[in-house]
Protein backbone atom coordinates (compact mmCIF):
# COMPACT_ATOMS: atom_id res chain seq x y z
CA UNK A 1 0.00 0.00 0.00
CA UNK A 2 1.49 3.47 -0.95
CA UNK A 3 0.94 6.01 1.75
CA UNK A 4 -0.36 9.52 0.39
CA UNK A 5 1.92 11.90 0.15
CA UNK A 6 1.69 14.86 2.53
CA UNK A 7 0.54 18.26 0.27
CA UNK A 8 2.20 21.10 -0.10
CA UNK A 9 -0.23 23.29 2.01
CA UNK A 10 0.18 20.72 4.76
CA UNK A 11 3.83 21.42 4.68
CA UNK A 12 3.23 24.71 4.50
CA UNK A 13 1.41 24.52 8.01
CA UNK A 14 4.21 22.87 9.66
CA UNK A 15 6.82 24.89 7.84
CA UNK A 16 4.40 27.92 9.52
CA UNK A 17 4.93 26.66 12.72
CA UNK A 18 8.56 26.05 12.82
CA UNK A 19 9.32 22.67 11.18
CA UNK A 20 12.65 22.24 9.33
CA UNK A 21 11.48 19.19 8.14
CA UNK A 22 8.75 20.11 6.50
CA UNK A 23 10.64 22.81 5.17
CA UNK A 24 13.32 20.51 3.90
CA UNK A 25 10.55 18.56 2.40
CA UNK A 26 8.97 21.52 0.19
CA UNK A 27 12.84 22.08 -0.40
CA UNK A 28 13.29 19.19 -2.00
CA UNK A 29 9.98 19.15 -4.34
CA UNK A 30 10.47 22.88 -5.23
CA UNK A 31 14.34 23.18 -5.62
CA UNK A 32 15.19 22.57 -9.07
CA UNK A 33 12.27 24.09 -10.23
CA UNK A 34 13.31 27.34 -8.20
CA UNK A 35 16.90 26.91 -9.20
CA UNK A 36 16.21 26.92 -12.99
CA UNK A 37 13.49 29.69 -13.20
CA UNK A 38 16.42 31.62 -11.14
CA UNK A 39 19.16 30.75 -13.45
CA UNK A 40 17.25 31.61 -16.73
CA UNK A 41 16.91 35.23 -15.27
CA UNK A 42 19.84 35.97 -13.92
CA UNK A 43 22.85 33.50 -15.68
CA UNK A 44 25.37 33.91 -12.43
CA UNK A 45 26.04 30.86 -10.37
CA UNK A 46 26.01 32.92 -6.79
CA UNK A 47 23.79 35.31 -7.63
CA UNK A 48 21.31 32.06 -8.09
CA UNK A 49 22.52 30.38 -5.04
CA UNK A 50 21.87 33.85 -2.77
CA UNK A 51 18.27 33.71 -4.43
CA UNK A 52 17.29 30.37 -3.93
CA UNK A 53 18.43 30.77 -0.34
CA UNK A 54 16.56 33.73 -0.39
CA UNK A 55 13.64 32.34 -1.70
CA UNK A 56 13.08 29.37 1.49
CA UNK A 57 13.81 31.89 3.38
CA UNK A 58 10.64 34.44 2.47
CA UNK A 59 9.15 31.45 2.49
CA UNK A 60 10.06 30.10 6.25
CA UNK A 61 8.67 33.66 7.06
CA UNK A 62 5.15 33.88 4.87
CA UNK A 63 4.19 30.21 5.05
CA UNK A 64 1.54 31.72 7.39
CA UNK A 65 0.43 33.92 4.65
CA UNK A 66 -0.29 31.29 2.22
CA UNK A 67 -3.92 31.67 1.08
CA UNK A 68 -5.46 28.80 -1.14
CA UNK A 69 -7.68 31.49 -2.25
CA UNK A 70 -4.59 33.25 -4.30
CA UNK A 71 -3.41 29.99 -5.76
CA UNK A 72 -1.74 27.14 -5.23
CA UNK A 73 1.53 27.10 -3.44
CA UNK A 74 2.94 25.65 -6.84
CA UNK A 75 1.97 28.97 -7.99
CA UNK A 76 2.70 30.96 -4.74
CA UNK A 77 6.32 29.42 -4.72
CA UNK A 78 7.29 30.20 -8.13
CA UNK A 79 5.69 33.39 -7.52
CA UNK A 80 8.52 34.23 -4.81
CA UNK A 81 11.15 32.44 -6.91
CA UNK A 82 10.33 34.89 -9.33
CA UNK A 83 9.92 38.49 -7.58
CA UNK A 84 13.42 37.52 -5.62
CA UNK A 85 15.25 36.73 -8.62
CA UNK A 86 13.81 39.45 -10.40
CA UNK A 87 14.78 42.09 -7.62
CA UNK A 88 18.11 40.76 -7.96
CA UNK A 89 18.67 41.21 -11.50
CA UNK A 90 17.19 44.62 -10.94
CA UNK A 91 19.40 44.99 -8.10
CA UNK A 92 22.05 44.03 -10.19
CA UNK A 93 21.50 46.31 -13.25
CA UNK A 94 22.25 43.37 -15.30
CA UNK A 95 20.33 42.23 -18.33
CA UNK A 96 20.95 39.27 -19.66
CA UNK A 97 20.60 38.58 -23.35
CA UNK A 98 17.83 36.08 -23.85
CA UNK A 99 18.12 33.29 -26.36
CA UNK A 100 14.45 31.90 -26.73
CA UNK A 101 15.74 29.10 -28.09
CA UNK A 102 17.54 27.73 -25.58
CA UNK A 103 17.48 24.48 -24.25
CA UNK A 104 15.88 21.65 -25.50
CA UNK A 105 12.27 21.16 -25.13
CA UNK A 106 11.13 18.23 -22.29
CA UNK A 107 8.52 15.75 -23.39
CA UNK A 108 8.03 14.32 -19.92
CA UNK A 109 4.62 15.57 -18.12
CA UNK A 110 5.00 18.00 -15.48
CA UNK A 111 2.89 17.41 -12.85
CA UNK A 112 1.57 18.79 -9.82
CA UNK A 113 -1.33 16.59 -9.03
CA UNK A 114 -1.77 19.08 -5.36
CA UNK A 115 -2.94 22.00 -7.64
CA UNK A 116 -4.88 19.16 -9.83
CA UNK A 117 -2.83 20.82 -13.24
CA UNK A 118 -1.78 18.89 -15.44
CA UNK A 119 0.23 19.93 -17.60
CA UNK A 120 2.73 18.93 -20.51
CA UNK A 121 5.85 21.26 -21.09
CA UNK A 122 5.40 20.48 -25.05
CA UNK A 123 1.51 21.82 -24.56
CA UNK A 124 2.57 25.23 -22.95
CA UNK A 125 5.59 25.74 -25.17
CA UNK A 126 2.74 25.16 -28.53
CA UNK A 127 0.44 27.54 -26.35
CA UNK A 128 3.13 29.95 -26.28
CA UNK A 129 4.61 29.24 -29.46
CA UNK A 130 0.51 30.43 -30.83
CA UNK A 131 1.66 33.74 -30.36
CA UNK A 132 2.63 36.44 -31.97
CA UNK A 133 6.66 36.53 -31.95
CA UNK A 134 6.68 39.84 -31.02
CA UNK A 135 4.01 39.44 -28.11
CA UNK A 136 6.07 36.06 -26.89
CA UNK A 137 9.19 38.20 -26.71
CA UNK A 138 6.77 41.19 -25.02
CA UNK A 139 6.00 38.51 -22.19
CA UNK A 140 9.59 36.90 -21.64
CA UNK A 141 10.86 40.20 -22.00
CA UNK A 142 9.02 41.06 -18.83
CA UNK A 143 9.02 37.54 -17.35
CA UNK A 144 12.34 36.48 -17.53
CA UNK A 145 14.68 40.52 -17.96
CA UNK A 146 12.25 41.78 -15.35
CA UNK A 147 11.46 44.74 -17.51
CA UNK A 148 8.99 47.38 -15.90
CA UNK A 149 5.59 47.96 -18.28
CA UNK A 150 7.64 51.13 -18.68
CA UNK A 151 11.19 49.69 -19.96
CA UNK A 152 8.75 47.83 -22.18
CA UNK A 153 7.14 50.80 -23.90
CA UNK A 154 10.61 52.35 -23.80
CA UNK A 155 12.39 49.08 -25.39
CA UNK A 156 9.91 48.22 -27.89
CA UNK A 157 9.08 52.00 -28.70
CA UNK A 158 5.22 51.62 -27.60
CA UNK A 159 3.04 53.57 -25.98
CA UNK A 160 2.61 52.80 -22.44
CA UNK A 161 -1.19 51.90 -22.80
CA UNK A 162 -0.31 49.84 -25.51
CA UNK A 163 1.92 47.71 -23.37
CA UNK A 164 -0.53 47.31 -20.59
CA UNK A 165 -3.55 45.92 -23.47
CA UNK A 166 -1.08 43.60 -25.25
CA UNK A 167 -0.34 42.23 -21.98
CA UNK A 168 -3.72 41.63 -20.82
CA UNK A 169 -4.38 40.00 -24.12
CA UNK A 170 -1.60 37.95 -24.44
CA UNK A 171 -2.92 36.47 -20.74
CA UNK A 172 -6.12 36.09 -22.44
CA UNK A 173 -5.06 34.33 -25.71
CA UNK A 174 -2.40 32.29 -23.23
CA UNK A 175 -5.22 30.70 -21.48
CA UNK A 176 -7.32 30.03 -24.14
CA UNK A 177 -4.58 28.47 -26.40
CA UNK A 178 -4.12 26.62 -23.34
CA UNK A 179 -7.06 25.31 -22.90
CA UNK A 180 -7.50 24.13 -26.36
CA UNK A 181 -4.06 22.38 -26.26
CA UNK A 182 -5.38 20.47 -23.14
CA UNK A 183 -8.75 19.61 -24.66
CA UNK B 1 -16.43 42.39 -12.57
CA UNK B 2 -13.51 43.75 -13.61
CA UNK B 3 -13.00 46.46 -15.84
CA UNK B 4 -10.53 46.69 -18.23
CA UNK B 5 -7.87 48.75 -16.63
CA UNK B 6 -7.91 47.02 -13.81
CA UNK B 7 -7.19 43.70 -15.69
CA UNK B 8 -4.11 45.59 -17.26
CA UNK B 9 -3.05 46.21 -13.95
CA UNK B 10 -3.22 42.38 -12.84
CA UNK B 11 -1.69 40.89 -15.51
CA UNK B 12 1.22 43.59 -15.16
CA UNK B 13 0.94 42.74 -11.58
CA UNK B 14 1.63 39.11 -11.94
CA UNK B 15 4.09 39.53 -14.11
CA UNK B 16 6.67 41.62 -11.84
CA UNK B 17 6.38 44.50 -14.58
CA UNK B 18 4.83 47.33 -12.09
CA UNK B 19 6.63 50.21 -10.72
CA UNK B 20 5.94 50.94 -6.94
CA UNK B 21 2.80 52.81 -7.10
CA UNK B 22 1.21 50.30 -9.68
CA UNK B 23 2.16 47.26 -7.05
CA UNK B 24 0.79 49.42 -3.97
CA UNK B 25 -2.76 49.92 -6.22
CA UNK B 26 -3.09 46.29 -7.12
CA UNK B 27 -2.04 44.88 -3.55
CA UNK B 28 -4.72 47.38 -2.16
CA UNK B 29 -7.69 46.52 -4.74
CA UNK B 30 -6.44 42.43 -3.72
CA UNK B 31 -7.32 42.99 -0.08
CA UNK B 32 -10.51 44.35 -1.20
CA UNK B 33 -11.95 42.67 -3.95
CA UNK B 34 -12.44 38.83 -4.33
CA UNK B 35 -13.01 39.17 -8.46
CA UNK B 36 -9.40 41.09 -8.67
CA UNK B 37 -7.91 37.91 -6.42
CA UNK B 38 -9.72 35.81 -8.75
CA UNK B 39 -7.49 37.11 -11.68
CA UNK B 40 -4.60 37.33 -9.87
CA UNK B 41 -4.87 33.46 -9.51
CA UNK B 42 -5.41 32.92 -12.88
CA UNK B 43 -2.87 34.93 -14.00
CA UNK B 44 -0.02 33.50 -11.87
CA UNK B 45 -0.68 30.01 -12.81
CA UNK B 46 0.53 31.26 -16.20
CA UNK B 47 3.33 32.87 -15.51
CA UNK B 48 4.14 30.02 -13.62
CA UNK B 49 3.81 28.19 -16.86
CA UNK B 50 6.62 30.73 -18.04
CA UNK B 51 8.40 29.00 -15.56
CA UNK B 52 8.06 25.76 -16.53
CA UNK B 53 9.17 26.14 -20.12
CA UNK B 54 12.68 27.16 -18.88
CA UNK B 55 15.65 24.72 -19.05
CA UNK B 56 16.19 22.40 -16.48
CA UNK B 57 18.72 22.51 -13.80
CA UNK B 58 19.45 20.86 -11.01
CA UNK B 59 20.23 22.78 -7.75
CA UNK B 60 23.99 21.57 -6.27
CA UNK B 61 23.25 19.66 -3.28
CA UNK B 62 25.33 21.64 -1.31
CA UNK B 63 22.92 24.60 -1.31
CA UNK B 64 20.29 22.46 0.96
CA UNK B 65 23.12 22.77 3.46
CA UNK B 66 23.19 26.39 3.03
CA UNK B 67 19.44 26.79 3.04
CA UNK B 68 19.20 25.20 6.74
CA UNK B 69 22.17 27.11 7.43
CA UNK B 70 20.40 30.68 6.81
CA UNK B 71 17.56 29.23 8.37
CA UNK B 72 19.09 28.84 11.50
CA UNK B 73 20.75 31.82 11.51
CA UNK B 74 16.70 32.87 11.66
CA UNK B 75 16.22 31.15 14.82
CA UNK B 76 18.06 33.60 17.20
CA UNK B 77 16.56 33.85 20.36
CA UNK B 78 15.50 38.08 18.84
CA UNK B 79 13.96 36.39 15.50
CA UNK B 80 10.48 37.09 15.74
CA UNK B 81 8.87 33.36 15.34
CA UNK B 82 5.19 32.30 14.58
CA UNK B 83 2.79 33.27 16.92
CA UNK B 84 1.64 29.55 17.99
CA UNK B 85 4.80 27.53 17.83
CA UNK B 86 4.25 24.15 17.72
CA UNK B 87 7.56 22.83 16.79
CA UNK B 88 9.37 25.77 17.93
CA UNK B 89 9.09 25.32 21.59
CA UNK B 90 11.78 25.83 23.83
CA UNK B 91 12.39 22.16 24.53
CA UNK B 92 13.45 21.32 20.88
CA UNK B 93 16.52 19.90 20.01
CA UNK B 94 18.92 20.67 17.91
CA UNK B 95 19.34 17.77 15.28
CA UNK B 96 21.87 17.50 12.71
CA UNK B 97 20.83 18.77 9.21
CA UNK B 98 21.83 15.21 7.50
CA UNK B 99 19.95 13.69 10.17
CA UNK B 100 16.64 15.87 9.45
CA UNK B 101 17.38 15.71 5.88
CA UNK B 102 17.57 12.28 6.27
CA UNK B 103 14.12 11.86 7.93
CA UNK B 104 12.18 14.26 6.03
CA UNK B 105 10.55 12.11 3.92
CA UNK B 106 10.16 9.54 6.74
CA UNK B 107 8.20 12.08 8.77
CA UNK B 108 5.95 13.33 5.65
CA UNK B 109 4.62 10.25 4.62
CA UNK B 110 4.14 9.26 8.63
CA UNK B 111 2.36 12.40 9.00
CA UNK B 112 0.05 11.94 5.67
CA UNK B 113 0.02 8.39 6.19
CA UNK B 114 -0.65 6.94 9.58
CA UNK B 115 -3.44 8.11 11.94
CA UNK B 116 -3.01 8.68 15.30
CA UNK B 117 -5.92 7.23 16.70
CA UNK B 118 -4.56 4.10 17.86
CA UNK B 119 -6.05 3.36 21.10
CA UNK B 120 -5.21 0.42 23.36
CA UNK B 121 -1.84 0.42 22.35
CA UNK B 122 -2.19 -1.01 19.26
CA UNK B 123 -0.94 0.15 16.12
CA UNK B 124 -2.55 1.07 13.35
CA UNK B 125 -1.58 -0.60 10.19
CA UNK B 126 -5.03 0.67 8.35
CA UNK B 127 -4.36 4.20 6.47
CA UNK B 128 -8.10 6.11 7.31
CA UNK B 129 -9.21 8.67 5.03
CA UNK B 130 -7.69 11.67 4.07
CA UNK B 131 -9.78 13.85 5.62
CA UNK B 132 -8.62 11.87 8.74
CA UNK B 133 -4.78 12.16 8.35
CA UNK B 134 -5.71 16.12 7.47
CA UNK B 135 -7.25 15.97 11.04
CA UNK B 136 -4.77 14.35 12.77
CA UNK B 137 -1.93 16.71 11.18
CA UNK B 138 -4.34 19.25 11.97
CA UNK B 139 -4.25 18.27 15.49
CA UNK B 140 -0.23 18.26 16.05
CA UNK B 141 -0.43 21.54 14.40
CA UNK B 142 -2.98 22.86 16.79
CA UNK B 143 -1.19 21.29 19.60
CA UNK B 144 0.97 23.99 20.97
CA UNK B 145 2.71 21.80 24.25
CA UNK B 146 3.96 19.19 21.24
CA UNK B 147 7.45 18.47 21.92
CA UNK B 148 10.15 17.45 19.13
CA UNK B 149 12.91 15.07 20.52
CA UNK B 150 15.80 13.27 18.92
CA UNK B 151 16.02 9.41 18.94
CA UNK B 152 19.46 8.62 19.97
CA UNK B 153 21.64 5.39 19.19
CA UNK B 154 22.92 3.78 21.71
CA UNK B 155 26.00 5.44 21.69
CA UNK B 156 23.92 8.28 23.71
CA UNK B 157 24.94 10.66 20.47
CA UNK B 158 24.13 9.80 17.14
CA UNK B 159 20.89 11.14 16.19
CA UNK B 160 18.71 8.85 14.55
CA UNK B 161 15.34 9.83 14.23
CA UNK B 162 13.08 12.20 15.94
CA UNK B 163 10.08 11.80 18.03
CA UNK B 164 6.65 14.32 18.27
CA UNK B 165 5.21 13.96 21.39
CA UNK B 166 1.95 15.72 22.07
CA UNK B 167 0.83 16.91 25.37
CA UNK B 168 -2.33 14.13 25.19
CA UNK B 169 0.15 11.40 24.52
CA UNK B 170 0.40 10.82 21.07
CA UNK B 171 3.38 10.17 19.73
CA UNK B 172 4.87 10.01 16.55
CA UNK B 173 8.61 8.25 16.18
CA UNK B 174 10.11 8.68 12.24
CA UNK B 175 13.64 6.64 12.04
CA UNK B 176 16.53 6.81 9.97
CA UNK B 177 18.32 3.47 10.43
CA UNK B 178 17.84 2.09 7.31
CA UNK B 179 15.85 -1.55 5.99
CA UNK B 180 15.54 -4.48 8.69
CA UNK B 181 17.87 -7.44 8.11
CA UNK B 182 15.40 -10.36 7.04
CA UNK B 183 13.32 -12.31 10.50
CA UNK B 184 13.59 -8.85 12.05
CA UNK B 185 10.94 -6.75 13.21
CA UNK B 186 11.22 -2.72 14.53
CA UNK B 187 9.52 -2.69 18.12
CA UNK B 188 8.24 0.20 19.51
CA UNK B 189 8.33 1.38 23.37
CA UNK B 190 7.66 3.80 26.12
CA UNK B 191 8.55 3.72 29.33
CA UNK B 192 5.80 5.13 31.96
CA UNK B 193 6.90 7.42 34.53
CA UNK B 194 7.23 6.34 38.07
CA UNK B 195 8.90 2.73 36.21
CA UNK B 196 11.71 1.68 34.60
CA UNK B 197 10.27 -1.38 32.84
CA UNK B 198 9.50 -0.53 29.00
CA UNK B 199 6.02 -1.09 27.55
CA UNK B 200 5.38 -2.33 24.03
CA UNK B 201 3.20 -0.27 21.93
CA UNK B 202 3.63 -2.27 19.10
CA UNK B 203 6.03 -4.12 15.85
CA UNK B 204 6.67 -2.01 12.43
CA UNK B 205 8.27 -2.28 9.06
CA UNK B 206 8.55 0.81 8.00
CA UNK B 207 10.33 4.26 9.15
CA UNK B 208 8.14 5.74 10.85
CA UNK B 209 5.16 4.95 13.98
CA UNK B 210 2.61 6.39 15.70
CA UNK B 211 0.84 5.60 18.64
CA UNK B 212 -1.24 6.69 21.73
CA UNK B 213 0.77 6.43 24.85
CA UNK B 214 -0.05 7.51 28.41
CA UNK B 215 0.34 11.22 28.72
CA UNK B 216 3.34 10.87 31.14
CA UNK B 217 6.32 8.58 30.15
CA UNK B 218 10.28 9.24 30.74
CA UNK B 219 11.42 8.08 27.22
CA UNK B 220 10.59 6.47 24.06
CA UNK B 221 12.37 4.45 22.01
CA UNK B 222 12.81 1.77 19.07
CA UNK B 223 14.45 -2.05 19.16
CA UNK B 224 15.52 -4.79 16.41
CA UNK B 225 13.61 -7.57 17.56
CA UNK B 226 12.93 -11.18 16.08
CA UNK B 227 9.67 -11.18 13.88
CA UNK B 228 6.37 -11.03 15.94
CA UNK B 229 7.89 -8.65 18.55
CA UNK B 230 9.69 -9.48 21.84
CA UNK B 231 8.53 -8.56 25.60
CA UNK B 232 11.68 -6.95 26.53
CA UNK B 233 13.33 -5.16 23.75
CA UNK B 234 16.48 -7.46 22.89
CA UNK B 235 18.17 -4.75 20.53
CA UNK B 236 17.83 -0.97 21.22
CA UNK B 237 18.39 0.99 18.35
CA UNK B 238 17.22 4.23 19.39
CA UNK B 239 15.99 6.21 22.81
CA UNK B 240 14.23 9.31 23.01
CA UNK B 241 14.13 10.71 27.16
CA UNK B 242 11.85 13.14 28.00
Amino acid sequence: MTEPEISDEQLLRLIANGSEVALNILYKRFKDRVYSLSWRILFDQNGVEETVQDVFVKIWHRADDFSHVKGSVSSWVIAIAHHTAIDALRHREHRATINLEEGELETKAITDDRSNIMLDRADIERALGRLEVSDRKLIEASYFEGLTQTQIASRENIALGTVKTRMRNIFLQLRQFLREENA
Amino acid sequence: MLDLETQDLIALYALDALELAGRERVEKLLEQDADARAELKANLELTEMLAFTVPSKTAPDALESKVLAKIRQLQTPSQPTAPTSVMRPATRVVIPWFARASLGFALAASLAGVWFGVRNLQLSSDLKSLQDQKTALSSIVADNRARVVALLAPDGKTVVGQAIITHDGRVLMAHNMGKLPPGKTWQAWFVPKKSTMPTSIGTFRGPSVAATIPSEVTAVGISEEPDGGSEKPTTPRAVAKM
